[in-house]
């Protein structure tokens, strides 16, 4: 089957999805959505070869900047989706100077002890209501969760889109070089730092919109929940299942993670998220290159010829 | 003018001085040799002029322009490329694609420009597998790939970092007229060799590096036969 | 071994720090005292693991929160005395890191550390969750007479039950120094940690060290967790900052250095009780491990980059 007919075809579900099922399914899909979009961009720098542990740190510096700024600003919602990208995106501009330089552990650690760090300043300033957190007054649409759904649905495929874009352009060759050896991609004319940042502030803003448009959705943030380390943990666990460095791997993970997870609260009162601890172990041991490419490999084998002996690319 | 001039160029890691006010220079049109027992600092060496490494102090020179300060990739813009002594292949592209890095980015070209410019350094290079894996490949093809990639980026001045290393003599003659070839089109080259008989062919003279320092220069029949050249050698485990 | 004059100018401004905050205030001086000493005690192991299998576990402060349900479980079900809880939780929890370790860091030991990252990420959400659908979110208390035991010195009184923390950070230091420079296996573990490739040549099972120091490493936690439950409220995510808290500790001691964790251990611990007893400023404490643990890491990076 032509890949662009399966893109179509995938796409017009998700249009018109929202028509055939209720409120519960609808946002169901709009979570995983949510997170979809997490896991691409803790994707994207990952491609860069930095491992990042501040996917919830940026997030939950946009969804704070979206709130504040319809609390006591009165702004309109959907712009302040871009507020909240906009911020994270500028505090890792900032940061990036500094925190680019390190590697490894050190620079994941980092990037986790500045989630920490926002949770402690949100949870202490008087303007970000301190432990209780902002309620907005009413969610974004009223609560349509039709609405929400599309709005997520648009900013996702965006998020795809960019990633997209970055396999697709120069960058990706960018990219690929400072991952597999930074003195060679150097001497090869490559700014290492200069894409690093790039592709660090473009990922933070990412989070920044989707923290904003998460916080505009449930009309509140609140330092633990909205810096929860779900943020960090489920979207890491997503792109590993399904692959990383890829697009299509976190959307894959996404949704399987997604889902299975949403079928087990029904049936576990607590601890269901240990699914995703699980399946992280099962991944890195089995299958450390995700179920997508693996799959995708032998269902393409399939239509040739059923042969297990087939090439099967890195 | 020299396409690259050195100027009391030292580099010190903590107390160790690995390269002690070094003094060279590269013409265009040039094939200079940089020969001297292991540890002698010659990969240093090819390390700070592109820029690999900081210089404790010294300056460096291209084309009369000071680039002692700037930032590896910026040399490579400006045309300085070197190889690697351990081939460096980028894992996740193919033989082309690795060469393209080069062009990409040593010269900023777009894609499509880019790879057509890969496309004709491998020809030049003789390379038909280019859109191999790069695990895949041969020795050959490997080292083939990292001059690719260097060449592909338009380099005025081109380091060799003992290129010659595990090639048999069939491969190491085709490496050579390569490497002659590229002096006709007047690039500045520089050869780090182990292989006597690679410097005695290739090159119009040489620099001999014990500790850091040039012991001697000049052609390769006159500097090989120097006491010092010989005691450098002999002096030292093999 | 002896001491370097730059060792010798932190020694003295560390002893000096800890006079000035004894004079201004004795209370804060005890309480980050006996704070430290806990950071420091909990930090030991990982400093162990990442020193010797070069792993940093992330399940680390997971693990303690294991053994502060198990310690509980053995003082709501059979009356045992918390303290008294150390001998079986400790002897589990070493069976139970040996487990863990044999069925999923043994395989990345020598992998790429995005893998060991990912691989201990996910046991520390296995172990989250599992404590919780044991054991549900509701937190639990232990309620001791000796908890709250204090002492006096002139006009102050303090606690006393948290030197039990210094008590235990020291003889584990001690022991460990004793284990690695004076036990065969001690000294075939620090040869790992220095070169784990060269210690195979010499015919040194490598394996079994890894294992060994990974389950000594979580069953140290159990001597942890049975002290620290009388003091302790106890509900799943109990031990998880303690895993970024100990990293910091061994970041800042630099690798290898365990005497300098403890004393890393108390600066910090002094230093987040000095913010506590800030008025209005108190629960900006949790910022000074992590503020510590960044400048740590951005001031080594730098220094490096000379």
């Amino acid at each position: 089957m032509n890949k662009n007919y399966l893109i179509l075809i995938l796409l017009a579900i998700a249009l018109i999805f929202p028509l055939f099922f209720g409120s519960y399914f609808i946002h169901v899909i709009t979570t995983v959505f949510v997170f979809l979009a997490l896991s691409l961009s803790w994707d994207m720098m990952l491609r860069t070869g930095q491992l990042s542990f501040g996917t919830a740190g940026f997030f939950g510096l946009g969804a704070y900047m979206s709130v504040m700024v319809v609390l006591k600003l009165g702004w309109n919602p959907i712009f302040s989706l871009l507020i909240g990208g906009l911020f994270a995106g500028i505090i890792a501009f900032f940061l990036g100077f500094v925190v680019l330089r390190l590697r490894e552990i050190y620079f994941a650690i980092t990037t986790l002890a500045l989630t920490h760090v926002f949770l402690v300043i949100a949870e202490n300033l008087s303007v970000t209501g301190g432990a209780s957190g902002l309620t907005l007054n009413r969610a974004i649409f009223n609560g349509n969760s039709v609405k929400i759904y599309y709005l997520i649905l648009f900013l996702t495929l965006v998020v795809i889109g960019i990633s997209e874009y970055f396999k697709r352009s120069k960058i990706h060759f960018a990219i690929n070089s400072i991952r597999n050896d930074e003195i060679t991609a150097k001497s090869s004319g490559i700014n290492v730092f200069k894409y690093l940042l790039l592709v660090f502030v473009i990922t933070s803003a990412i989070q920044g919109v989707i923290g904003a448009a998460y916080a505009q959705q449930y009309a509140f943030v609140e330092p633990s929940s909205t810096f929860s380390l779900n943020f960090l943990l489920l979207p890491i666990a997503m792109a590993l299942v399904g692959g990383i460095y890829s697009t299509n791997g976190p959307i894959v993970g996404a949704f399987i993670l997604g889902i299975i997870s949403e079928y087990l609260k029904l049936i576990m009162p607590y601890g269901h998220l240990i699914v995703y601890g699980l399946i992280i172990v099962v991944v890195v041991l089995f299958m450390p290159q995700g179920i997508y490419k693996p799959l995708k490999n032998k269902l393409s084998n399939k239509n040739i010829r059923g042969d297990a002996n087939a090439q099967s690319s890195n | 003018m020299p396409s690259l001039q050195t100027n009391n160029l030292v580099k010190k890691f903590g107390g160790l001085t690995a390269v002690n006010n070094l003094n060279f220079s590269v013409d265009k049109g040039e094939i200079l040799g940089i020969i001297g027992p292991n540890g002698a600092g010659k990969t240093t060496v090819i390390n700070l002029v592109a820029g690999t490494l900081p210089v404790t102090s010294g300056e460096i020179l291209f084309n009369n322009e000071d680039i002692t300060k700037l930032p590896s990739h910026v040399r490579n813009q400006k045309g300085v490329a070197r190889t690697f002594q351990t081939v460096r292949p980028l894992e996740d592209f193919t033989a082309i694609e690795n060469i393209m890095v080069g062009s990409l980015f040593g010269q900023k070209k777009d894609l499509n420009k880019g790879r057509e410019y890969a496309k004709e350094i491998c020809d030049f290079l003789n390379f038909e597998n280019i859109n191999k894996p790069v695990d895949e490949l041969t020795v050959l093809e490997m080292k083939k790939v990292e001059i690719g990639r260097a060449l592909a980026s338009d380099p005025e001045l081109l380091f060799f970092d003992e290129v010659m290393a595990g090639l048999n003599s069939e491969e190491t003659w085709e490496i050579i007229e390569l490497i002659k070839k590229l002096r006709e089109k007047n690039m500045a080259i520089c050869v780090v060799e182990h292989i006597m008989k690679v410097v005695k062919e290739l090159t119009s003279r040489v620099i001999v590096l014990d500790q850091g320092e040039i012991i001697a220069q000049g052609p390769y029949e006159k500097v090989s036969q120097e006491e010092q050249v010989i005691a450098a050698y002999l002096g030292e485990d093999d | 071994m002896s001491l370097s004059l730059k060792t010798n100018k932190i020694l003295l401004l560390f002893i000096a720090f800890l006079i000035i905050v004894g004079i201004w205030q004795p209370n804060v001086l005890m309480d980050g005292v006996q704070r430290g000493s806990m950071y420091a005690l909990i930090a030991l192991p990982l400093a162990l693991v990442l020193g010797i299998l070069g792993v940093l576990n992330l399940a680390h402060g997971d693990f303690l929160t294991v053994a502060l349900y198990l310690s509980y479980v053995l003082y709501s079900n059979i009356n045992m005395d918390p303290l008294l809880t150390m001998i079986p939780v400790t002897i589990i929890m070493i069976l139970l890191g040996g487990g863990i370790y044999l069925l999923t860091v043994k395989y990345v030991v020598d992998e790429g550390h995005l893998n060991q990252l990912l691989i201990t990420f996910g046991v520390s959400m296995i172990l989250i969750e599992g404590v919780k659908i044991i054991w549900t979110t509701q937190p639990r208390n232990v309620f001791t007479g000796y908890a709250y035991s204090s002492f006096s010195i002139g006009n102050y009184s303090f606690g006393s039950y948290g030197l039990i923390y210094l008590l235990m950070a020291v003889v584990v230091l001690v022991g460990l120094q004793l284990f690695l420079k004076k036990t065969r296996l001690g000294q075939a573990t620090f040869a790992v940690g220095q070169n784990p490739k060269g210690a195979r040549i010499v015919g040194i099972n490598v394996n079994f060290v890894y294992l060994f120091v990974f389950s000594i490493a979580v069953g140290i936690l159990g001597i942890v967790g049975a002290g620290m439950l009388p003091q302790h409220a106890i509900f799943p995510s109990v031990g998880s900052p303690f895993s970024l808290k100990s990293f910091a500790l061994a970041a800042m001691a630099g690798l290898g250095n365990l005497n300098g964790i403890l004393f890393a251990g108390i600066t910090l611990g002094v230093g987040e009780a000095i913010v506590n007893a800030i008025p209005g400023y108190s629960s900006w404490a949790d910022i000074v491990f992590f503020g510590v643990l960044i400048i740590v890491i951005l001031t080594r990076s730098f220094r490096e980059a000379r």
